[in-house]
């Protein structure tokens, strides 16, 4: 793992009587792409609220770039930091241009340097023929596409996203994801993205940590926690996601049928598993469901099938698939 | 007996309408000037805003509403040595704008308030994550933001004025208000009395006109935009 960028240490968050957060650890790699996942209350806003220093932590520590992130140090630090948000927060009375310039305006650039700095940043996010319109003339992904711009513009090591794609379609929130990728990648842009998108997470991001009632409950590669899920949330979050499973279906399994969810990546989607298992252990298999996903880059597909025979070959079969490994989870 | 009538008014209306128009003038632009820093203040003072004083914001809430509930008459009355002591005298067209400006400024004040609440929250906090200082965030964002809505806030404001500059001219100020009273009421007067009114009619349809024309000459910009 790379140097951490940010380095959270037992932040606790407490309104009053209501705990928001509670010993949260977490680090974040520089270079990375993070995404924190979660349930509404779960306390996503508030961790993001207290990177940006809006919130001061009532026990623990943020460490950006080793520096807490302090009243004191607040100034300096939001230097390092540029955020997008799920509603844009453009300002309405100033135009495309004028948006972007604005962090450069307000840390004292010439005009001439702000001119610059602008015109890459348009050509960075595709705007370029939309220089003079104002927010309201722009479509949703037109207005995250400046926001993104506004953000990066005055060199920020980190990128904060608040539910940065929830307001945009499918097809919208697929290129803005890719910009960002795209960003990434070519700046050695941090980002640090909170969602309840699991398909944003799984499109982009390198990490990921499930955040629940206060706590990260789970966290590390995306692979692994999405194929290899341990907390009941994680699965629950997976599942919402996934393939909605009929209650019917659920109710008539038995000892001699099982329901599985079979997860295969990258070489072992080659292996004719099912067939093996169909001759092996004389079986007979339901395909109820399937699909295909890339977590990271890797191509990852999921299959939902019912098993019945013997007990014994039940259990059989699912010893060689641990053996293979193939990542299987029984339901019911 | 129409002709001297008439001749009376063409003497008087133009002069008086031009004491009308300084009067409502120089207060305007004097109570937005302390009006519109008082509302400021008011609005960023208020919980959860960027510079949250809560015994501040209390104390200028409590301060407003005084001067909001003095009837004009009276506070016109009240502010009699106030206005000896900055102007010299507490009649004519000029003392006239002390006692109008005390009375609009708690309005624009309050005017500014509303129009700077309306402003979404989220869009403060994203400029105070980007580094802004509070007073850049009033100057580059609050104001600009709420521009329209102040601009419709102001032109309500100068129309009360010209009514209170009415009312002015009944209690030793100048302008229509004079006119309207010393020749209409007092000398039983109906052709001045309805020329005036007139005037008056004219006047607020012109201001209200020009008011709504610049709020959408803004909301049309921001809408439309420049083509380049």
């Amino acid at each position: 793992m790379q140097n951490p960028l940010i380095e959270i240490k037992q932040l606790t968050k407490n309104f009053g009587k209501n705990t928001a957060l509670k010993d949260l650890n977490l680090s974040i790699p520089e270079g990375s792409i993070y995404g924190i996942i979660g349930l509404s209350g779960a306390g996503k806003s508030t961790l993001l609220r207290c990177l940006t220093g809006l919130e001061t932590p009532s026990k623990g520590a943020i460490y950006l770039k080793n520096q807490e992130i302090l009243p004191s140090s607040l100034h300096t630090l939001r230097q390092e930091m540029g955020m997008i948000f799920q509603h844009f927060q453009l300002f309405s009375s100033r135009n495309v241009f004028n948006n972007i310039a604005y962090p450069l305006e307000i840390r004292g650039f010439s005009l001439d340097k702000r001119e610059a700095r602008v015109e890459e940043l348009i050509h960075l996010v595709g705007l370029d023929h939309k220089k003079f319109h104002f927010p309201s003339q722009l479509s949703g992904g037109e207005k995250q596409r400046v926001g993104i711009a506004r953000a990066l513009a005055h060199h920020p090591s980190l990128l904060l996203c608040d539910e940065p794609t929830s307001a945009l379609d499918t097809k919208t929130t697929r290129s803005i994801l890719l910009l960002l990728q795209k960003l990434n990648q070519e700046l050695g842009l941090t980002i640090v993205m909170i969602t309840h998108q699991l398909e944003t997470i799984k499109q982009i991001c390198d990490f990921v940590g499930v955040l629940s009632q206060g706590k990260i409950i789970e966290e590390g590669s995306v692979k692994e926690v999405f194929l290899h899920p341990k907390s009941t949330i994680t699965k629950q979050l997976l599942h919402l996601q996934s393939m909605e499973i009929p209650q019917d279906v659920l109710a008539r399994q038995t000892d001699s049928n099982r329901l599985v969810k079979l997860g295969f990546e990258g070489e072992k989607a080659k292996q004719p598993v099912i067939s093996h298992l169909i001759k092996k252990f004389d079986l007979e298999v339901n395909i109820l469901g399937g699909g295909l996903e890339y977590l990271q880059q890797t191509l990852v597909g999921s299959l939902l099938v019912e098993f019945s025979g013997e007990v014994e070959n039940l259990e059989k079969a699912l010893l060689y698939l641990k053996q293979e490994n193939v990542h299987y989870e029984v339901l019911s | 007996m129409i002709e001297s009538q008439l001749l009376l008014a063409w003497n008087l209306i133009p002069l008086e309408l031009w004491n009308t128009i300084y009067m409502v003038a120089c207060s305007a632009v004097l109570a937005i000037f302390f009006g519109l820093p008082l509302g400021v203040i008011l609005t960023i003072t208020a919980k959860g805003h960027i510079k949250e004083q809560h015994a501040l914001h209390r104390f200028l809430g409590f301060i407003v509403n005084v001067g909001r509930s003095f009837p004009f008459a009276i506070l016109m009355v009240a502010l009699i040595p106030l206005t000896r002591w900055l102007v010299g005298t507490s009649l004519g067209t000029t003392a006239s704008i002390i006692p109008l400006t005390i009375a609009a400024i708690p309005f624009v004040a309050r005017v500014v308030e509303a129009a700077l609440k309306e402003i979404d929250g989220g869009m403060i906090e994203a400029a105070v994550v980007m580094g802004s200082t509070p007073w850049q965030i009033i100057h580059k964002v609050m104001l600009p933001e709420a521009a329209p809505t102040l601009i419709l806030g102001y032109t309500s404001m100068i129309i009360n004025l010209i009514g209170y500059s009415a009312m002015a001219g009944t209690m030793g100020g100048g302008g229509l208000g004079k006119v309207a009273i010393q020749y209409g009421y007092q000398r039983f007067n109906p052709i001045l009395m309805l020329i005036t009114v007139i005037v008056l009619i004219v006047l607020v349809q012109v201001i209200q006109g020009t008011g709504h024309w610049l709020f959408k000459k803004i909301i049309q910009k921001r809408r439309r935009g420049f083509h380049a």
